[in-house]
């Protein structure tokens, strides 16, 4: 049976989805490095300061369930997961995701993809590459790039590793 | 006072060699230097009596009242001003379309040289159309949202215009 490599993330919120190994670059702990920004929205109205750069953070709690409470507003920690993805002419786009816990690594089987529900391919449109069965739940493996407001990278520019991640 | 505003100038905040910052509610604007014609102690502010104002007071400059607001962290306007507020900037509004001068009041104000800070775009997925922050400042290990005069005064009256008084509320809801 074969598989690829995957950080899976815990949003809040009941929101969990799967990444790219090759998309997390780094998991921050200390949050007094993330600013807020006002009437910027819901889902996005923080920045980090990482690395001299400046990167949008998204709640994605807060963008694909927000009638639940959104992740920083939660008692509990919140983690910083930097993300970095390839887009054209050999550059890096850079952008952070806020998660409940600690990513944890895990291996998506080739036979755990599913389709997903009508509802879970409708919230997840245009970001999921795929879906697969965790635990008895369909969770979406997703492409970074939308959820930051830009296009989708070209497919040579996806990670090499893994068929879809 | 009123001598002492200049004329507006059309000058970006990204060519100012230096940025007014003024301390706001837990955030920070930078506006550039030349916009800010003056600045008052919050104790010449006289309190206005109607509530249903943006503004929370008023200074007289030159024998003409100047609204002053407060602005709050998600740059509200808070109806009374904080008694951590202490100081007041006057902006150089643009008179040349007949607009007012009005002022800002403030935790603190500083000078940054423009060199000193580090400016960034706002992020794709913050773009706003109504939103008066134009680009964003590392200074140190803070975040400074930079914008102008003419931004800020949209934004005020935007704010103004979207307040419906209770009772023309609660009248359209009966309809």
């Amino acid at each position: 049976m074969s598989g690829s490599a995957a950080w899976l993330m815990d949003f809040g919120g009941g929101v969990l989805a799967a990444m790219s190994v090759t998309h997390v670059l780094h998991v921050l702990e200390d949050m007094s490095l993330v600013h807020r920004v006002p009437l910027a929205p819901a889902h996005c109205n923080r920045v980090l300061v990482w690395q001299q750069q400046l990167l949008p953070v998204v709640d994605l709690a807060q963008l694909k369930a927000p009638e639940l409470t959104a992740a920083l507003s939660q008692p509990g920690r919140a983690y910083a997961c930097v993300l970095g993805w390839r887009i054209a002419n050999d550059a890096t786009e850079y952008g952070v995701l806020l998660t409940r816990s600690l990513p944890r690594r895990i291996v998506i089987a080739d036979d755990s993809m599913v389709a997903p529900s009508a509802s879970e391919a409708s919230t997840w449109q245009g970001s999921a590459l795929s879906f697969f069965s965790y635990h008895g739940r369909t969770a979406p493996i997703i492409d970074p790039a939308p959820l930051f407001g830009l296009p989708p990278p070209s497919r040579d520019a996806i990670a090499p590793q893994g068929r879809h991640l | 006072m009123t001598a002492g505003i200049h004329n507006f100038t059309a000058r970006r905040a990204d060519t100012a060699a230096t940025l007014v910052v003024l301390s706001l509610d837990g955030i920070a604007l930078a506006l550039p230097q030349h916009e800010i014609a003056a600045l008052e102690p919050i104790l010449d502010v006289q309190s206005l009596a109607n509530r249903k104002a943006k503004a929370a007071g008023s200074l007289t400059i030159g024998e003409r009242p100047c609204p002053v607001y407060a602005l709050g962290s998600e740059l509200n306007c808070l109806p009374k001003i904080p008694q951590s507020y202490r100081v007041c900037a006057i902006l150089n509004n643009d008179s040349s379309r007949g607009r007012e001068a009005f002022a800002l009041a403030c935790i603190e104000i500083r000078f940054v040289p423009r060199a000193a800070v580090a400016t960034h775009e706002l992020p794709r997925a913050m773009v706003k159309q109504k939103t008066p922050i134009k680009s964003l400042l590392v200074h140190g290990e803070q975040l400074l949202f930079a914008t102008n005069v003419n931004a800020l005064f949209t934004h005020i009256t935007r704010i103004d215009a979207d307040i419906i008084p209770f009772d023309e509320r609660s009248r359209k809801l009966r309809q």
